[in-house]
């Protein structure tokens, strides 16, 4: 990478450090350091929850998906502004009338200690796992890029994040949040123009709309309901919704985004301004995966993307006198001399699509589409090779694809730039994870249930003491990671199977005023339970639910069973907030 | 002392919201962008599939 690269991409991320925690630097007690002294305005709240909703993951995995499957994962989000509007409207006045730090804070308000204690472990458990993952994704490029040790990666990636969290609390990871997400969709937005500039200049955007639709990437809506099928419209606007409501409901790490509003408006319209935004923002981010997926029909594209992958089993065909490096050229030859034929096919494409020309454009997509399937054959035989070398290397490279294009064939400077959005986006979650899971520890656990009675300043350096704590949880975990399946999936995993269950406790809250504490407690037990059961058995194909589904599964178990217990086993928790107020 | 019910109203809850003048109006305004992005993405993957 060019000296001009590294300036940019080291430049962006310390400076925007240094202003975090430059205007952080009076932050004194622990109420400022968890809640940032409440004195967000609504942009600033909505850029923050977008912000660490976006790590680098969805940078690195969504394009790669549109790149592989095209535009169908946009109706994941299609939740979202359902989501949005339900908590603005009934959730967070409960929250703010209490003024509580954490949502499950609220919890005890409602049922007792009991039930807060165990929505905070779901949570740490959970966010913990994904604040591992979070950090991880990024370092997997940069140690690919740098070839440095992947440990070594994830700490240069963690420490500054752990350094200017613990120096500046939740109002640093809201100021640097800003800066971060208005380089993210700078970037992206670089990103898409830069694509658009580097195909042939015969091709327009029209050629690149119609050949992606040809190559049926453009689908974007799936009405067919089918509950093995991750992505269609009915998992998008029901599981989705339940599962966006859990997260940005109960999970304390966008819980603390919004609780650190001016007033109760500024929150509602942080996050309703997300609910408009977020999809075009996702739509924006597959478009640039589909922009590449153009980009590789007229530019030769690598046999496969995790160029890590090919390096090694080139080394082992050295020392062993294996022959993969030999198979590895023939397929490249393959490759080569199919690429010739497509950009031939592509050519005439363009042209019929100028003349008007239906049958020689039909005749150019048949021979397109074709030679795409055998190229996809060849990446296969490419993936065995590599299996064949290495059984425990994975060889799924869809993660590696918009990467692969920005080290190529973006020009110097945006190098740095597009990576310093994939940083950006990954401190920036980071930030907001590690931040969350230090306030939940303290304020629902330590100070509630273990050291009470302390002065502010011991909770407010067990605040920085917590933060740093979790950072280094997050980095281990980072450190022991393996790559799944896809890493945005994976992230999503681990929510669901946690979301569900959180989100019923706080559904009884709101909505099932006779349902009382010792009832929703089992009711979550049980419910935890059988969802980690069902996620197993579909793991061993014996059940037809995705992890999307699992989330109202995991919240109407809660709902139905604790009306069946508390019907069963009467419990009258009163209703009234212990929080007392001097009149 | 008082205790404040779980359901009591607060003055904070009754604050307008800066565009539009009720919550409820913004809510509405939201799902129907939100509609109406779903229709244009439905109608847009259809045209040029």
């Amino acid at each position: 990478m060019h000296l001009v690269d590294w300036v940019v991409l080291f430049g962006t991320l310390l400076a925007i450090a240094a202003y975090g925690m430059y205007k952080t630097r009076s932050v004194a007690n622990s109420e400022s350091y968890l809640l940032g002294q409440r004195e967000l305005k609504w942009w600033t709240i909505g850029l923050s929850i977008m912000a660490t909703q976006a790590s680098a993951i969805t940078f690195l995995s969504t394009p790669g998906m549109a790149f592989e499957k095209g535009m169908g994962f946009a109706q994941f989000y299609f939740g979202l502004p359902i989501a949005m509007v339900v908590l603005a409207a009934f959730v967070i006045p409960h929250f703010y009338r209490l003024k509580v730090y954490t949502a499950y804070e609220f919890l005890e308000s409602r049922f007792d200690l009991r039930v807060r204690t165990l929505t905070a472990i779901f949570f740490l458990l959970q966010r913990g796992l994904s604040a591992g993952l979070t950090i991880f994704a990024p370092a997997i490029i940069l140690s690919t890029i740098l070839g440095w040790p992947l440990g070594l990666t994830n700490l240069a990636i963690g420490s500054l994040v752990i350094v200017y969290t613990v120096s500046g609390g939740t109002h640093a990871v809201s100021q640097t949040q800003k800066q971060q997400m208005i380089v993210i969709l700078g970037g992206m937005v670089i990103a898409g123009v830069i694509l658009m500039y580097k195909l042939p200049q015969s091709v327009g955007m029209g050629d690149v709309l119609s050949l992606s639709g040809q190559m049926g990437k453009l689908e974007m809506i799936d009405w067919k309901f089918d509950l093995e099928n991750r992505y269609n419209i009915w998992s998008g606007l029901l599981a989705s919704t339940f599962l966006f409501m859990s997260y940005f409901g109960a999970d304390q790490s966008q819980v603390q985004r919004y609780l650190s509003g001016r007033s109760l408006a500024e929150s509602r319209m942080g996050l309703l301004f997300n609910g408009v935004i977020k999809v075009p923002m996702q739509v924006l981010v597959l478009f640039i995966g589909l922009m590449v997926f153009v980009f590789f029909q007229f530019e030769r594209p690598p046999i496969h993307f995790n160029q890590g992958n090919l390096n090694k089993i080139s080394s082992i065909s050295q020392q062993g006198a294996y022959p993969y490096a030999d198979s590895l050229q023939r397929l490249e030859a393959l490759q080569a001399t199919l690429f010739a034929e497509r950009r031939d096919a592509l050519d005439r494409f363009v042209e019929a699509r100028k003349s008007g020309s239906e049958e020689e454009m039909s005749l150019a997509v048949t021979e397109i589409k074709a030679s795409n399937e055998r190229e996809q054959a060849l990446r296969s035989s490419v993936k065995e090779l590599i299996q064949e070398a290495n059984p425990s290397l994975n060889t799924l490279d869809s993660d590696y694809v918009f990467i692969t294009f920005v080290m190529r064939y973006l020009p110097i400077g945006l190098v740095g730039l597009l990576l310093a959005v994939i940083f950006s986006a990954a401190m920036s979650s980071t930030a907001s994870e590690i931040n969350a899971l230090a306030t939940a520890t303290v304020v629902d656990l330590y100070r509630r249930s273990i050291v009470r009675g302390k002065g502010d300043r011991h909770y407010l350096n067990m605040s920085k003491a917590f933060t740093l704590l979790w950072g280094i949880v997050a980095l281990t975990f980072a450190s022991v990671a393996n790559l799944f399946d896809n890493l945005v999936e994976a992230v999503n995993i681990v929510g669901s199977i946690f979301y569900g269950t959180v989100l019923g406790v706080f559904a009884v809250a709101f909505f099932f005023r006779s349902i009382g504490a010792r009832a929703v407690f089992w009711a979550a037990l049980i419910s935890e339970t059988m969802v980690i059961a069902l996620f197993w058995l579909h793991e061993e194909g014996h059940s037809p639910f995705t992890y999307l589904w699992l989330v109202p599964i995991g919240c109407f178990l809660v709902i139905g069973l604790s009306y069946g217990i508390n019907t069963l086993f009467p419990d009258k928790t009163p209703l009234l907030l212990e929080e007392e107020e001097s009149s | 002392m008082k205790h404040k019910r779980f359901s009591e109203p607060d003055s904070q809850i009754d604050e307008s919201p800066p565009i539009m003048g009720k919550w409820s109006r913004l809510y509405a305004t939201v799902l129907i962008i939100h509609v109406l992005l779903m229709l244009f993405l439905w109608l847009f993957g259809r045209h040029w599939s």
